[in-house]
């Protein structure tokens, strides 16, 4: 059968570019500029704070020895564990319905002459301020926290989602046609792939808006989490506490984000290779 | 691309860093941006979280105790809460800053050094022989019929704050330390007013703290005012502060001298026009008059005396808010000796 990659992959009669000769950046120079830049900011950082007599912009040694009193590890499990599960939670709720209701809107019109308007007026309210209004409907607990989450997520997906269906090439479906292909085929064979590439970017920005919204989401109720150890700092003028709180999250959104690139980049391999191979042609 | 991308994330990261890097060596803005000296043209910014107390600033002005003193010019920015309002002070945006004495002693306890310039709300010497709802302007409310019958009571309860260590909390933990319960078993939840009203009707929590006008609304709910921490706390005297950062204080002392003796003035007047100033409140605040009369009466102490905020900061570091006294000395008070 023919696949999504394979008909991506195909080679086109287009005239052959004359071939330039790759110049590959071997990767211990990828990995060195990788560790050594940030290396050399952080050392630029510490000198240039050292002597620093500005309470709201305390030396990087101060922040560093806060941030390890605080997060390594003694508020990880108190903190920083249940922050990173309302994340968790709140995503994969995102992903699955914007994935879910991304697919209905683009394949029956009449659902999505429906909801479109509304889907639109939703999105653009901003998340945060309907963290006061979640309070009022599901009280303040973790609840109200992973689905504050979750809906403010859940956009970005939905529309790429809908934005890739709608884009699957009409040849792809034609052939889908003349296979035959159950809808479930079509579905898990034919569209998915095809909208894949997309549905990952509006993932990758519904990664940023949880982020966002999870800290958000911890300024009201118990003051458990990282944003509300964070902003708690902030307004009791312990200026290292909430610079060494930035930081986690800056190190946190990092790696979150790394992570996604790679499961990205294992799941999209097919698609990665077929624009290596397009380009190379 | 990867490479692309690398060299784009690391440039992006190079900026920040270089930026937080830059900020960390700079010293703070160079304050006194406005007109110097208390010589009729002096214009003095002044930041505030839009409280009733506020009407003092109105008074000042429209009863010409701002220009006799030589001020000509009064800006009134409005800002988000009082840790902003310091920092704004600090970074020169503003000239004084209003904040409650808790949050102005975190501040001096991390190093930022701040001189008060004169009381901006209170209460009265003999606070304590008074009925303390109608001087204070902040409650602790629980459901009416709830079991909760003291301060003591509150432990292990959940019990709502505007924000957390701040405050209200310092206030009401020292209400449930002379009420013989420990404050350190209570479950704070940080709510907005509308929502801390809506969590206690529906039982999400036990007790809310809130401030006025908010509490005229939940005893109209048919809550119950449990205790009223801010006279608990403070007994009598300073409880907010028009405070200015040290150094700007020491370039330009006539001017704040000047703020301080208008508002001073102020006080005395809206102290004995209590229906004035609520009229000015209500504008300010935007509550209707008739709900503000029906709660606390706000009261203006002429002078911000050394033992009553050092009391104060006693108590914080008893109850555990601050590992040592904030350095706080009578040369913290602006014209002390």
């Amino acid at each position: 059968m023919t696949t999504t990659a394979d008909i991506t992959a195909t080679p086109v009669a287009t005239p052959r570019r004359p071939r330039r000769r790759s110049r590959r950046i071997p990767s211990w120079v990828k990995w060195a500029l990788a560790v050594g830049t940030p290396t050399l900011l952080l050392a630029a950082w510490w000198t240039a704070s050292a002597d620093s007599s500005n309470t709201f912009f305390p030396s990087l040694e101060q922040i560093l020895t806060r941030f390890q009193q605080l997060w390594l590890f003694d508020h990880f499990l108190t903190d920083v564990v249940p922050s990173l599960a309302n994340l968790a939670g709140g995503f994969a709720l995102a992903a699955i319905v914007g994935v879910g209701l991304g697919f209905v809107l683009a394949l029956i019109r009449p659902v999505r002459w429906l909801l479109e308007p509304i889907i639109h007026f939703v999105r653009s309210i901003p998340p945060v301020a309907l963290v006061p209004i979640f309070i009022t409907m599901i009280g303040f607990g973790n609840d109200m926290r992973i689905t504050s989450i979750a809906l403010a997520a859940t956009f970005p997906t939905l529309i790429a989602t809908m934005d890739g269906i709608r884009s699957v090439d009409g040849t792809l479906k034609d052939v889908s046609v003349v296979y035959r292909l159950t809808r479930a085929e079509k579905f898990t064979q034919v569209y998915l792939p095809a909208a894949a590439p997309q549905i990952f970017a509006g993932l990758q920005v519904s990664l940023q808006v949880a982020f966002i919204v999870m800290i958000a989401s911890e300024m009201l109720g118990a003051a458990t989490g990282i944003g509300a150890l964070t902003l708690t700092a902030q307004q009791s003028f312990m200026i290292a506490d909430m610079w060494a709180g930035v930081l986690l999250l800056g190190v946190l959104g990092f790696v979150i984000n790394k992570i996604f690139d790679l499961v990205k980049a294992r799941i999209l391999a097919w698609y990665f290779g077929a624009k290596e191979a397009q380009r190379a042609t | 691309m990867n490479t692309r991308r690398t060299f784009l994330s690391v440039a992006a990261a190079a900026a920040l860093s270089l930026g937080l890097a830059a900020c960390g060596g700079s010293k703070a803005a160079d304050p006194g941006e406005s007109q110097s000296g208390a010589s009729g043209n002096t214009a003095v910014s002044v930041g505030t979280i839009g409280l009733a107390s506020d009407a003092s600033l109105r008074i000042a002005e429209d009863q010409g105790y701002l220009r006799e003193a030589g001020i000509s010019g009064l800006e009134v920015k409005t800002v988000a809460n009082p840790p902003a309002a310091i920092a704004a002070v600090q970074s020169g945006d503003i000239d004084v800053a209003y904040t409650p004495s808790v949050p102005f002693f975190n501040a001096l306890n991390q190093g930022i050094d701040l001189t008060v310039i004169a009381p901006a709300d209170g209460y009265p010497e003999n606070a304590l022989e008074m009925d303390a709802a109608e001087l204070d302007d902040t409650g602790v409310y629980v459901p009416g019929g709830s079991d909760i019958s003291s301060p003591r009571g509150l432990e292990g309860r959940k019990v709502s704050v505007p924000a957390r260590k701040a405050q209200m909390e310092v206030t009401i933990s020292e209400a449930i330390r002379q009420d013989g319960g420990d404050p350190s078993k209570v479950q704070w939840m940080v709510l907005d007013p509308a929502s801390a009203l809506d969590s206690l009707k529906n039982g999400r929590i036990d007790a809310a703290a809130l401030v006025s006008p908010f509490t005229q609304q939940a005893g109209a709910q048919g809550n119950t005012l449990l205790a009223s921490p801010g006279v608990t706390f403070f007994e009598k005297g300073a409880v907010g502060l028009w405070v200015a950062g040290s150094d700007q204080v020491e370039q330009d002392p006539e001017k704040y001298e000047a703020f301080r003796d208008a508002m001073v003035q102020a006080y005395e007047y809206g102290n004995e026009n209590t229906d004035e100033a609520q009229g000015y409140a209500a504008e300010i605040t935007g509550v209707d008059l008739e709900t503000l009369r029906q709660g606390a009466t706000t009261y203006w102490p002429l002078e911000a005396k050394f033992e009553d905020l050092n009391r104060a900061n006693q108590k914080m570091t008893e109850l555990g808010y601050q590992p040592q006294n904030a350095p706080f000395a009578e040369d913290s008070i602006l014209g002390a000796e």
